[in-house]
């Protein structure tokens, strides 16, 4: 009987989809710009809540929140994440806004009302069909983890911590020479450079 | 057979995510006016280029955070901005400890 409503209820999901995506399809293509429907977006965080295995969602963290933990952690975060997280889990970066979906702002409570477990779920094995790849090898991977401990600090990020990072962001060598002559113009060692376009 | 129904579920829902590359440009000069929604600022001798002030926007001076009104006519700015429409929208403004027009 409770299979039976299951398969009904999924069944519903999967017309309700089918008929969302085909008219977002009609309307837009694929292109990543859009925004998904609200709809769409609980139906999707629906879906990933129910592929995060149980027994994952209610490991908890082996770690606690000690200061060089979180400083480990958050230069992991400035290094590996921020191009598509943004330093501040705003999720505002060029990248992180053109996805799609977007990357979300994990200040907010979706993702801060997650487990420990299921967050560290996602970084480990990261989210089909989203921009999030997995980056844990095999077995348990304590920076996984420490992310876990970062993700909780990121509404308390200070403005020290926050400038610290933008020294771990990657940054090419041609962004490298752009913010030198940005330094230089604003100290009054060079004259305007040309305007970039990034 | 449930894995299968949520991964179906999930093709469905989701598109491939697309790398894109930003449109955010960089506008260096010095200011020539300052309204409470936009700043005007001279890239060259006689080019002028208004970028939009909005609540997002976040102002640096040496590095720490300021507010619009640390900004001065004359001071020298990095302006990183994003075109909305017919409009360039300020995301960050670095004042310069500089005076001075452009040479």
């Amino acid at each position: 009987m409770r299979r039976g409503r299951l398969g009904i209820g999924l069944g519903v999901c999967v017309m309700a989809a089918s008929i969302m995506v085909a008219t977002g399809v009609i309307r837009h293509g694929f292109s990543a710009r859009a925004f998904p429907l609200p709809l769409e977006a609980a139906i999707a965080r629906r879906l990933r809540h129910l592929a995060v295995p149980s027994s994952a969602q209610t490991q908890s963290n082996p770690f606690r929140a000690m200061p060089e933990l979180l400083a480990e952690a958050r230069r992991h975060f400035a290094d590996h994440c921020a191009g598509c997280h943004a330093n501040d889990g705003s999720g505002n970066t060029p990248i992180g806004q053109n996805l799609y979906p977007k990357s979300p702002d994990m200040r907010m409570a979706a993702t801060q009302q997650l487990s420990d477990g299921e967050l560290y779920y996602m970084i480990h094995n990261g989210i089909r069909f989203t921009g999030m790849p997995a980056w844990g090898g095999e077995g348990r991977d304590d920076d996984s983890w420490k992310l876990v401990l970062f993700i909780r600090h990121l509404p308390r990020l200070t403005v020290e911590e926050l400038k610290d990072m933008e020294k771990y962001n990657p940054k090419s060598e041609t962004e490298r020479v752009e913010e030198q002559e940005e330094e230089d113009f604003l100290n009054g060692k060079a004259a305007h450079p040309q305007e970039h376009h990034k | 057979m449930k894995a299968v129904v949520i991964m179906f579920c999930a093709v469905l829902i989701f598109c491939s995510a697309v790398w894109a590359h930003g449109d955010e440009q960089h506008v260096l000069g010095t200011v020539t006016k300052i309204d409470p929604k936009a700043i005007t600022v001279s890239t060259s001798p006689g080019v002028e280029k208004i970028v939009s002030i909005v609540p997002s926007t976040k102002f640096l001076k040496d590095g720490s955070p300021a507010i619009l009104k640390d900004l001065k006519v004359g001071d020298r700015v990095a302006v990183h901005a994003k075109p909305k429409g017919e409009v360039l929208e300020a995301t960050e403004v670095k004042i310069g400890s500089a005076k001075g027009p452009t040479k």
